[in-house]
């Protein structure tokens, strides 16, 4: 007994030498590498810096500097620019890649997160993620010239090799009427006029990320989920859950062909990275929550492609079989991998291992790591470790998912679920920001889960992953994860509320009706939603339950960032803001808005915004 | 039923890991009764055999712990006994009985959470049941009819089992959760009595094939066969290394096979004898702990997405009004009702727990389009969902709201008959 309490408070101590405030880690999370193949430059938002590594000797160059949190990056074909998205700070960066100094701040959307020039090098493009849109900015006069929407949480660029076309893919699904089939698309820009020149529908897909061209431009692959959300989550065998797939496009295969990655009893999720070698031989799959990457044998796959017919092409991705037709090795790498890059001779891919802070160098032959250049990071603290459990697949059923396959990046994934305790068809969940909830409890939106602990805990373990799961240790390592997730900027609160958000603000915290009639405390926004998360934490009727639903009470939801959040209420059933009063609110239970005009409305909807 | 008779050689070899075999003048390949003529559990170590359990009239079915250490077998202490679960140390020591029944119990693996899974014999043949290393709850896992004897224990935490299928001439591979829930075939292609499943350190799993062997890997919803040799194999198979195997073969011997290097060689056979069931005495992963979900509910819930699915057969569409329900009472097959199909193929019943049962998909006259040949079950609370009518594990579902499900979500329930009454749908 003695040693075991001796044994005890030495894993405590130990687990606690690590500062758990102020570490930062590296979080590699795009590669890029010059034609030479002499240097990777390495983009690592935890730092906000790109490291430049200098591959022959394997040491760092140079550590530069860029915005908040970047997430993109992209090395001009001359490999004399490189253009960092910084996602935090609204803008990129340009990097001038002799000097390996930041020479010019170039503007962008909300939260851009990938970069793209034009093969002139005249326009940069700029996937925004908040702003759902693509940016167009002149490169001779440093301003952006136009915006093109794009999907919704457009995340990820690539251009066409002949400079034509300027693909762009989206991480959350358009916003459809309720409990409809998820869509997603490519963006088609066409780089010549700047303008959309198609989208490509990609049905049943829900988290889009990178996408790759060939050198022929006759074939386009595009890393995605498929999630099952419509259907009861009652089990997690046989791909119940998220189907791991790669959409195909391009004269190769004509139209948009949907396959899937995974197999009967292992899943390899979520594909994030795609790299075609300049034969197109053979693709790279990166896939984060499983930490290895998936070799597709590209001939193989074009020659099974076109054995089907056009019912067996629009059901292929639910076939768990298929993959054993073109999938040629798994290749296990480091923690949490995400982007990669191919050495120009094609003898070595790097991989970026994002929370476990390495660069994998695999060699193509073998198939094999055979290097790791590290980030230098510090030792992992419990958050550090909790972040790394909250990516990895490996604790549900046949390594099926993670957390952040449906919290992408800690968010959410704009879809609502059926989860099963509940019985089928009933208490459909929308799913929800993870951003500021530590001190938000109690959890899901009928407030049955009084803690992190225990959502995280014996609920994610019985529900979700139907397989053991985290011990004591882990799960306090998640939880203090989940708490300690950065809050990311609110875009549109400045230091003082514009004329519309005052008007909502007063909107918002009115007492009386127009006509000046006192309305009930808990009919007022302000009370129930009230606090520094704009939650009384408290379970209210406030009328939007639905038939299907056990119980008409809910916890009242905080209102952090809502702007980006849609659709709305427990179930996901309001699509906007506004839709909340006007579709769900008919006898001003949730609040009196039935007074208030469009514009009124509006005017509470930019407050709400800066929440 | 297969045998395999005695052979006149003797040879002695070793392999570098300890190893645990069942020592028989008779296997029989079939069901429970295996040994006819007796069988003793023998430990070799350094190409040294001794008898593990030397006071037992029978010993058979070695498994061996997670840490190494001991070993649960099936014995009878003496000859007129059944057989029983009894667990005894490797290095040596009285064996501890786990379970005391007046029927067999054969086929012990350790579970995690100090729980064994076992075969009870019944009067509609083996079932297979857990209970604590001290006998203590037991827990029924299987409610069809025929024998149903426990191969492996997956590392996912699902136990592998063999049992007749009507599909399968013969027995196929099963598995099943901890708590009797999910269960199914492991794969849909129904091969020619599979039996003796193993899983592999790769994942894979080797199984018996008539007298061959074969297996069952991640990416394929079919067995993949392996080289034909010249050498019969029978029985489960024990993993000395990657793609380097401990076999038993019909001729008697236990033999060494390494398929990329062909033909086996032969590491222990004795006269007159038989070595079958090998396992190697070495610690091992425990496999996941399976977290039950089963609700407190009466009945168990069936939500069928489309079935219209099938991998073998078409089913014309919108050719299906009902789905009938049969139960297995007293063994006889009982109508229980119907409830509707809808327009998608979609279905959502409540049938009757630990009972077996079984599915026909009827039309508008209740004329059958297609029946099921075998029978499955449901635990109470259990909330099963399947893509369609045997549409195979490869199958992952559509993401579509069922039909069924927009219109309720109350199942129509199905109830076993009333004790001498006719039964219908509720």
């Amino acid at each position: 007994m003695r040693w075991a309490a001796l044994w005890l408070a030495f894993c405590a101590v130990s687990r606690a030498t690590v500062p758990v405030a102020a570490v930062r880690y590296p979080s590699p999370i795009e590669l890029a590498i010059t034609p030479d193949g002499l240097r990777l430059y390495v983009l690592c938002e935890g730092t906000d810096e790109v490291v430049a590594y200098d591959l022959p000797s394997g040491a760092v160059c140079r550590r530069i500097a860029v915005g908040r949190v970047p997430k993109g990056m992209m090395l001009t074909p001359d490999a004399k620019r490189l253009y960092v998205a910084n996602s935090w700070s609204d803008n990129v960066s340009e990097i001038d890649t002799a000097s390996l100094e930041v020479v010019r701040t170039l503007p962008a959307g909300f939260e851009p997160n990938a970069v793209v020039t034009d093969r002139a090098q005249r326009f940069l493009y700029v996937a925004n993620r908040i702003s759902n849109d693509v940016s167009v900015v002149d490169l001779a006069t440093g301003l952006e010239s136009k915006r093109l929407l794009a999907g919704r949480g457009a995340s990820y660029l690539a251009l066409s090799p002949d400079g034509s076309r300027v693909y762009c893919t989206h991480i959350y699904p358009k916003i459809t009427t309720f409990r409809a089939t998820p869509e997603s698309e490519i963006t088609v820009i066409d780089a010549a006029r700047q303008m959309v020149a198609d989208r490509y529908g990609l049905r049943n897909a829900a988290g889009v990320f990178h996408i790759a061209v060939s050198a022929d431009g006759r074939l386009g692959m595009a890393a995605e989920m498929r999630p099952k959300n419509l259907i009861p989550l009652a089990h997690v065998e046989h791909g119940w859950v998220i189907g791991n797939s790669i959409s195909l496009f391009g004269d190769d295969v004509g139209g948009v062909v949907q396959i899937p990655i995974d197999e009967l009893d292992r899943y390899y999720t979520p594909p994030f990275d795609i790299v075609l070698t300049p034969d197109k031989s053979t693709a790279y799959v990166s896939t984060t929550g499983s930490d290895s990457v998936t070799v597709i044998d590209v001939r193989r796959l074009l020659a099974f492609v076109k054995t089907l017919s056009p019912a067996e092409r629009s059901g292929v991705a639910n076939d768990l079989s298929a993959s054993a037709n073109y999938v040629a090795a798994r290749i296990p790498v480091g923690q949490g991998p995400k982007g990669m890059a191919l050495a120009p001779d094609g003898k070595r891919l790097y991989v970026a291992n994002r929370t476990g802070d390495t660069i994998s160098i695999v060699e193509t032959a073998s198939r094999r790591v055979t290097g790791e250049l590290s980030l230098g990071a510090p030792a992992a603290n419990e958050q550090r470790r909790g972040e790394r459990l909250f990516y990895k697949a490996a604790f549900a059923f046949h390594g099926h998912f993670g957390c952040a396959n449906c919290h992408i990046e800690g968010t959410f994934d704009g879809l609502s679920w059926d989860l099963e305790p509940d019985g089928f068809g009933k208490d459909y969940v929308d799913n929800r920001l993870l951003e500021d909830i530590a001190d938000t409890a109690p959890f899901k939106w009928n407030g049955s889960n009084p803690n992190l602990e225990t959502e995280c805990g014996p609920r994610t373990e019985k529900y979700f992953y139907r397989s053991e799961s985290y011990d004591g240790w882990q799960l306090e390592d998640l939880v203090s994860f989940i708490k300690s997730m950065p809050l990311r900027p609110n875009r549109y609160r400045s230091a003082e509320l514009t004329p519309a958000q005052e008007r909502g603000k007063a909107i918002f915290e009115r007492t009386r009706r127009k006509d000046g009639k006192p309305i009930p405390a808990l009919n007022q926004c302000a009370v129930c939603h009230s606090g520094a998360h704009y939650t009384d934490q408290k379970l209210h009727d406030v009328g939007t339950g639905k038939p299907t639903d056990r119980s008409p009470l809910i916890d009242v939801p905080q209102l952090t960032n809502i702007a980006l959040t849609a659709p709305y209420l427990h179930d996901g059933s309001a699509r906007t803001l506004e839709e909340i009063w006007t579709v769900f609110n008919p006898n001003d239970t949730h609040g009196v808005t039935n007074d208030l005009q469009k514009d009124e409305l509006n005017d509470l909807i930019e407050y709400l915004k800066t929440l | 039923m297969t045998s395999i008779c005695c052979s006149l050689f003797f040879v002695a070899a070793s392999i570098p890991v300890p190893y645990i075999y069942t020592e028989t003048p008779r296997y029989v390949d079939s069901g429970g009764a295996r040994f006819p003529a007796g069988a003793s559990l023998e430990i070799v170590e350094n190409g040294r055999k001794r008898p593990l359990v030397p006071d037992f009239a029978a010993s058979a079915d070695a498994a061996v712990s997670f840490d190494g250490r001991t070993v649960l077998f099936s014995g009878k202490r003496k000859s007129g006994d059944p057989w029983q679960i009894w667990e005894v140390p490797v290095a040596g020591g009285a064996p501890r009985r786990i379970i005391s029944f007046s029927e067999d119990a054969i086929t012990p693996l350790y579970l995690p959470g100090d729980r064994v899974v076992y075969a009870r014999r019944t009067p509609h043949g083996f079932q297979i049941e857990t209970a604590t290393l001290t006998g203590a709850t037991p827990l029924r896992l299987t409610y069809a009819p025929g024998d149903h004897l426990v191969c492996d224990v997956l590392r996912d935490g699902r136990v592998l089992f063999e049992a007749p299928h009507p599909a399968s001439a013969g027995r196929d591979l099963y598995t099943v959760y901890t708590d009797g829930s999910g269960v199914e075939t492991h794969r849909c292609d129904h091969g020619r009595d599979r039996h003796a499943g193993r899983e592999l350190a790769s994942g894979d799993i080797i199984f018996e094939l008539g007298d061959r062997l074969a297996r069952f890997t991640s990416a394929r919803a079919t067995q993949v066969e392996l080289p034909e040799l010249a050498v019969d194999f029978i029985g489960p198979v024990a993993e000395i290394s990657p793609d380097e195997w401990l076999v038993s073969s019909r001729s008697g011997a236990l033999d060494r096979w390494r398929p990329a290097h062909g033909a086996p060689e032969v590491v222990w056979a004795q006269k007159g004898k038989y070595a079958v069931q090998p396992v190697l005495v070495r610690a091992h992963e425990v496999p996941k702990r399976h977290p039950s979900g089963l609700g407190d509910r009466e009945g168990a819930n069936l939500l069928c997405l489309n079935t219209y699915v099938s991998r073998s057969e078409e089913i014309p569409a919108g050719s299906v009004a009902a789905v009938r329900v049969s139960a297995l009472v007293d063994s006889a097959p009982v109508v229980l009702g119907q409830a509707p199909v809808e327009k998608d193929g979609s279905f959502f019943i409540q049938i009757p727990s630990e009972t077996a049962v079984r599915f026909e998909l009827i039309d508008a006259v209740g004329k059958t389009i297609t029946s099921e040949k075998g029978w499955f079950w449901a635990r109470r609370g259990e909330q099963r969902v399947c893509v369609g009518c045997h549409a195979g594990p490869e199958r992952a579902p559509e993401n579509a709201s069922p039909a069924v499900l927009l219109r309720t979500q109350e199942p129509v329930k199905m109830a076993l008959p009333v004790h001498g009454g006719k039964q219908g749908t509720k």
